[in-house]
């Protein structure tokens, strides 16, 4: 499936919602839904810094290059897996405080496996 | 089973055999009166029945077949015969065994077996050598009279002196890619599209009740939907479109999703299909194909993540809400439960988890050692699968034969493949879910899981990837066990 060089990942930001403090079910989902206002502050922050970003109702689906990933949250980048390589936070995530307020949390996508 | 499908469609298939092959009376291949032509054949075996048409002698004392026949627009008239003897060549052909099928301005559509026509026109129905340029497909064969076979016009009821010729017709090859039918490879047996999912499923018989899903919407995120020639020969409503990080919706290298929607159409093929080609990031397509509003969603891929012993990693909540917010959406959702995987989302407790169930060629129904049937770490009290589809066995579950693009991954032959894992099991049963929501608009995702559920054909043989054993009533090997249609939809009726 993916169709994207190696050295580009994708990696989801999730914002926080009115709690992020309780177990998820349909019935309280909007709960976790952020304001629009902070998923429109975010996608332009990180789109002005190159990365590509699509809305979602919960926070950004986003893709950049390795690089990016780790020069925008001070974090390294190792690659794992043979079969289906992908990449790991190395460390901890240092977001900006011009967003921090507003993420609940970054993390890497994985490929997922096909059923068939 | 597909062996009889093809069977029946030499006999009345829509599309029935073309090509050509002259021969002629007395041995001559210019001058005769008569020729043959069509007929596809799979084996090395000369066809039961064959096709051809009857060119009717025209008054005019000209014929299409002279050497110096030029036909145009403007000169038609000279070769058109008159209509009442048409007709009456036709009523002779039935009179004497033939089958007509249609009659034409200048010719009449005929059938017979094989050992009729030989009789009737004292020839000979043989395999015919093609050239190796003409760059056919390896099962073609065309049988028909040789160019040294005898051959005459029957002289019974004045019909040598009513016919100008007769050809056997020969089944056409296809200008694409891909063949639109799905081949019978001899070695093992096999299922094919749509007929043989759809009759298991006892999905025909809805069908035939007009619930073939018409007005319900499908949304499937996977590697990518090829506009293969089987899914306009069967004339389904199918859109293809990427997601954000995804491109070229028109292919799809892999093959699993052109593959595995042709399930869900087998079982549903009035639904309006979107096929949703995911890009980098599973999570996006599977939003996008929840901006799509469907009212159904399949998803054939997963990650083998629920294991003893673990729980839920940050790096999946995002893919968790996304499908809660589509179920709280009033989307009914179907996720695979996995092949001997500990697959999530599938073992969600809002989804419909989909294992598998096989049935073999005497068909014996029982667990299959290819799927996935555990209790959820994750998810306390959740039991996976809910239901069957229907699935292969190890060590490939090589099973279903599926279309894929030309030159994909999957591609085993002439832009055909066979693998069916849960992959193939989810489309099948989301289908029959789409059967449900046609039938009764109002019904809501735990409505079609209990209406599926007490009305699966329970499964009591086998077991599963796991190790799970098939019983009486419920069990980890298959859930509720095969879904059945036909009783699931007489249960909203």
């Amino acid at each position: 499936m993916p169709n994207k060089t190696t050295s580009t990942i994708a990696f989801d930001v999730l914002l926080r919602g009115e709690t992020d403090d309780m177990d998820v079910a349909t019935a309280n989902l909007d709960k976790l839904r952020p304001p629009p206002e902070a998923i429109e502050k975010c996608f332009r922050w990180f789109a002005a810094k190159g990365v590509t970003c699509f809305r979602t109702d919960f926070g950004l689906g986003c893709e950049a290059t390795v690089e990016l990933f780790q020069s925008l949250f001070d974090v390294k980048l190792k690659q794992i897996g043979a079969e289906q390589p992908h990449y790991q936070i190395d460390g901890e995530l240092h977001i900006s405080k011009e967003i921090a307020d507003l993420i609940s949390q970054v993390t890497l996508v994985r490929p997922p496996t096909f059923f068939g | 089973m597909a062996k009889k499908k093809r069977t029946k469609k030499k006999v009345s298939a829509r599309k029935k055999p073309s090509s050509t092959r002259r021969s002629s009376a007395k041995k001559t291949d210019g001058g005769g009166k008569v020729g043959a032509g069509y007929s596809r054949v799979i084996a090395d075996k000369k066809p039961k029945d064959v096709v051809f048409e009857v060119v009717v002698r025209p008054d005019t004392g000209k014929s299409a077949f002279d050497l110096d026949a030029l036909p145009s627009v403007s000169s038609l008239s000279d070769y058109v015969p008159a209509a009442d003897k048409c007709v009456e060549v036709s009523r002779k052909l039935q009179r004497h065994g033939i089958s007509v099928e249609q009659v034409g301005r200048f010719s009449i559509s005929a059938s017979c077996p094989t050992s009729h026509f030989e009789k009737f026109f004292g020839t000979r129905v043989s395999k015919q050598t093609l050239p190796k340029s003409a760059n056919l497909p390896k099962d073609y064969a065309m049988y028909a009279p040789g160019k040294g076979d005898p051959w005459s016009l029957p002289k019974v009821d004045n019909l040598d002196l009513l016919i100008d010729r007769a050809y056997i017709q020969h089944e056409p090859v296809f200008f694409a890619n891909e063949r639109p039918i799905p081949p019978h490879w001899p070695d093992k047996f096999r299922l094919r599209v749509p007929v043989d999912v759809a009759q298991i499923l006892r999905a025909s018989s809805v069908h035939r009740l007009g619930i073939d899903g018409e007005g319900v919407k499908v949304a499937m995120p996977d590697t990518g939907f090829y506009h293969h020639p089987f899914f306009k020969e069967q004339g389904y409503n199918f859109l293809a479109v990427t997601a954000p990080d995804a491109s070229d919706h028109t292919s799809d290298d892999h093959g699993h999703g052109t593959g595995e929607c042709a399930n869900l159409l087998a079982t549903a093929p009035g639904i309006n299909f979107i096929g949703v080609k995911m890009g980098f990031n599973p999570t996006l397509g599977f939003k996008t194909a929840v901006e799509l509003r469907p009212d159904i969603m399949t998803n054939s891929w997963g990650y083998s993540v629920d294991h003893p012993g673990t729980s839920m990693p940050n790096w999946l909540k995002p893919l968790y809400l996304a499908v809660l917010d589509a179920v709280s959406r009033g989307i009914v959702v179907c996720f695979s439960a996995g092949n001997g995987h500990f697959g999530f989302p599938g073992s969600m407790p809002e989804v419909l988890s989909i294992g598998g169930v096989v049935v073999d060629k005497d068909l014996n129904y029982s667990a299959t050692t290819y799927t996935s049937g555990f209790e959820s770490t994750w998810f306390p009290g959740r039991r996976v699968p809910d239901f069957s589809g229907l699935c292969g066995v190890p060590p490939t579950a090589d099973y279903i034969v599926l279309p894929v693009q030309r030159g994909a991954v999957l591609d085993k032959e002439d832009g055909w493949g066979a693998f069916s894992g849960t992959s193939a099991a989810s489309p099948m049963v989301a289908g029959v879910c789409a059967l449900l929501k046609q039938a009764d608009p109002s019904l809501t995702g735990d409505d079609i899981r209990n209406l599926l559920k007490y009305t699966a054909r329970d499964i009591t043989v086998g077991t599963n990837a796991h190790g799970e054993h098939a019983t009486v009533g419920p069990d980890l090997a298959t859930g509720f066990g095969l879904v059945d249609a036909a009783r699931a939809i007489n249960a909203v009726l």
